[in-house]
């Protein structure tokens, strides 16, 4: 398994360990929000060469909106492309999820893994007209949560409604 | 409409015929007090953006619609042993897709689709897919367990009696309650194990009951939902092995595997969300299973559904399926099925035995039902 997904597994863990006790249990969820943050940071600044989007020179080019887009490998939700927002930007006036989960994909133009943060974006109602794709390369049931793609990522939010989902490069898998 | 025309209208009115004025018989406006008498299914039409329903249709093979109970966002259900009461466990939004959030438990009645009693219960609830691992009843019925997930997960064990929660278990790495005998339920691993937990009245609780690593998540995980057979647990794998867990010692134990598609030839394995399901008279185990399985298929729609006997450990029937990803099966002598699809379909199978050979039957069908059919369970 990558390290950076064993990471945030152990955070998942970690922050519910301990038994919680009311006092802590806000406190614990913040915790688990800051260490994710910090993987998902050091896993984007430990990889100083991101994959670039070939795909505009390709000779059979995939829109970003489609659900075989090689990205949406284990995406479970609307895209956020199709909903006012782009692969990787949330609509205007929703808010990012503070957590997410973790699909390794292929690029089909270099044939090496990536990890995909599946963001949702949050607090809007879901857009009718938007692509919704059902993608799972490796998703798991809750057991393994941070790559578990049946419940709502934005349950850590402010504002808890779900409205799309972006897929974000964050890393080379290992 | 001008005043000066309403009064030649209006005097008009009165010299209709007397003889029209007597035959009429005004219509009266009333509420259906009891749904239809006859076995009941009840589906789940999970919504992650306002009101989930629960509808209630006719068993039969009409499936007539007979009404709905109506919860929060991503619901949870669970039905009763006596099938008389549903509860449902679900997130409210104070603006809808944003605010302040309570969950509540409804307990409802299923005779008349109204609500018995409410009260909220710990806002970790997770907003998650309709399961029944989620949101279960004790062995005993006087305690529901309601998965948490923040997404740092525990179970809350909620006192019906007392109408609170008396308890939240730390689970880490752990997903699902399954109840077993006594104040005590099983959950399902991240690294390979299940363990077991049990609590008391007054809300304690103990350290959980380990087991041996019993499954690879990565090489061959197994879904979440397991069934219980006379007090055991089985598991279904991604590839489509079974996983026998006895639970009723300390920790769990692994007593027995069986691989359903061994000898088959076309990537069969199983897919979807509930993709199994069991009939206790008949012994027999309904799976959802699609063609040309891979990474990544585990949820796709079904393509057939297999019968496994549990009692010759073989493979007795295999029939055709309708793009369904959630099963269930009847309790009794003679299951009658039912089965959704991501498309909200619903379909109805029947079943029939010979020479040892089952066959299920679609006999029922209602197209666009639901726009999101989590899950399904009948009062029968």
């Amino acid at each position: 398994m990558p390290r950076f997904i064993d990471n945030l597994f152990k955070s998942i863990d970690k922050a519910a360990e301990g038994q919680i006790r009311s006092a802590a249990r806000t406190k614990g969820r913040r915790s688990f929000l800051a260490k994710a943050g910090v993987a998902l940071l050091g896993a984007a600044a430990a990889t100083p060469i991101l994959p670039f989007d070939r795909r505009a020179n390709a000779a059979t080019p995939l829109p970003e909106d489609d659900c075989s887009y090689w990205k949406h490998c284990a995406l479970d939700g609307n895209l956020c492309s199709t909903s006012g927002g782009s692969l990787t930007s949330c609509p205007p006036g929703s808010s990012a999820s503070s957590v997410s989960w973790v699909g390794t994909c292929t690029n089909p133009d270099d044939n090496k893994d990536y990890l995909v943060s599946y963001n949702d974006c949050c607090g809007k109602p879901q857009v009718n007209s938007a692509t919704f794709c059902y993608t799972s390369k490796g998703e798991r049931p809750g057991y393994r949560m941070g790559l578990y793609n049946d419940i709502n990522w934005c349950m850590a939010n402010t504002d808890k409604g779900y409205h799309c989902t972006v897929s974000v490069v964050v890393g080379m898998a290992e | 409409m001008k005043s000066s025309t309403v009064l030649p209208i209006f005097l008009a009115s009165l010299a209709l015929p007397a003889v029209a004025q007597e035959t009429f018989t005004p219509e009266t406006l009333k509420v259906e007090e009891r749904i239809a008498e006859g076995p009941n299914v009840l589906v789940m039409d999970q919504s992650w953006n306002g009101a989930s329903t629960i509808d209630v249709l006719g068993a039969d093979g009409d499936l007539k619609m007979k009404g709905n109970m109506g919860a929060g966002t991503t619901a949870q259900m669970v039905l009763s042993k006596d099938g008389k009461s549903l509860y449902t466990g679900s997130i409210y939004m104070q603006r809808f897709t944003y605010g302040p959030v309570t969950a509540v438990l409804h307990e409802w009645d299923v005779a008349t689709l109204s609500r018995k009693r409410e009260f909220e219960i710990p806002t970790k609830l997770a907003h998650v897919e309709t399961q029944p691992a989620l949101f279960a009843l004790s062995d005993d019925e006087s305690y529901l367990l309601a998965q948490n997930a923040t997404p740092a997960t525990s179970i809350s064990v909620i006192d019906l009696k007392a109408e609170k929660a008396i308890a939240e278990i730390p689970t880490p790495g752990c997903w699902t309650a399954i109840p077993a005998t006594g104040m005590k339920f099983t959950t399902i691993c991240g690294d390979g194990t299940l363990a077991s937990y049990t609590w008391a009245a007054d809300g304690t609780f103990g350290k959980p009951a380990k087991s041996e690593k019993i499954f690879d998540p990565d090489a061959d995980a197994l879904f979440a939902n397991p069934v219980r057979v006379d007090g055991k647990l089985i598991y279904l794998s991604f590839k489509g092995s079974l996983y026998f867990v006895d639970d009723s010692g300390d920790a769990p134990v692994l007593t027995e595997t069986l691989n359903m598609t061994d000898g088959v030839l076309g990537k069969w394995a199983p897919g979807g969300s509930e993709a199994i399901a069991y009939n206790a008279p008949t012994g027999k185990l309904f799976v959802l299973m699609h063609s040309g399985a891979k990474e990544g298929s585990h949820k796709d729609p079904a393509r057939e559904i297999w019968t496994y006997d549990l009692a010759s450990k073989k493979l007795v029937g295999r029939s055709e399926a309708h793009h369904e990803n959630t099963l269930t099966a009847s309790k009794g002598d003679v299951p009658v099925l039912f089965a959704a699809s991501e498309e909200g379909n619903f379909t109805r199978y029947e079943y029939t035995e010979a020479d040892g050979e089952v066959t299920l039957t679609k006999a029922g069908e209602f197209e666009g039902l639901s726009k999101f059919p989590a899950l399904i369970a009948t009062d029968f």
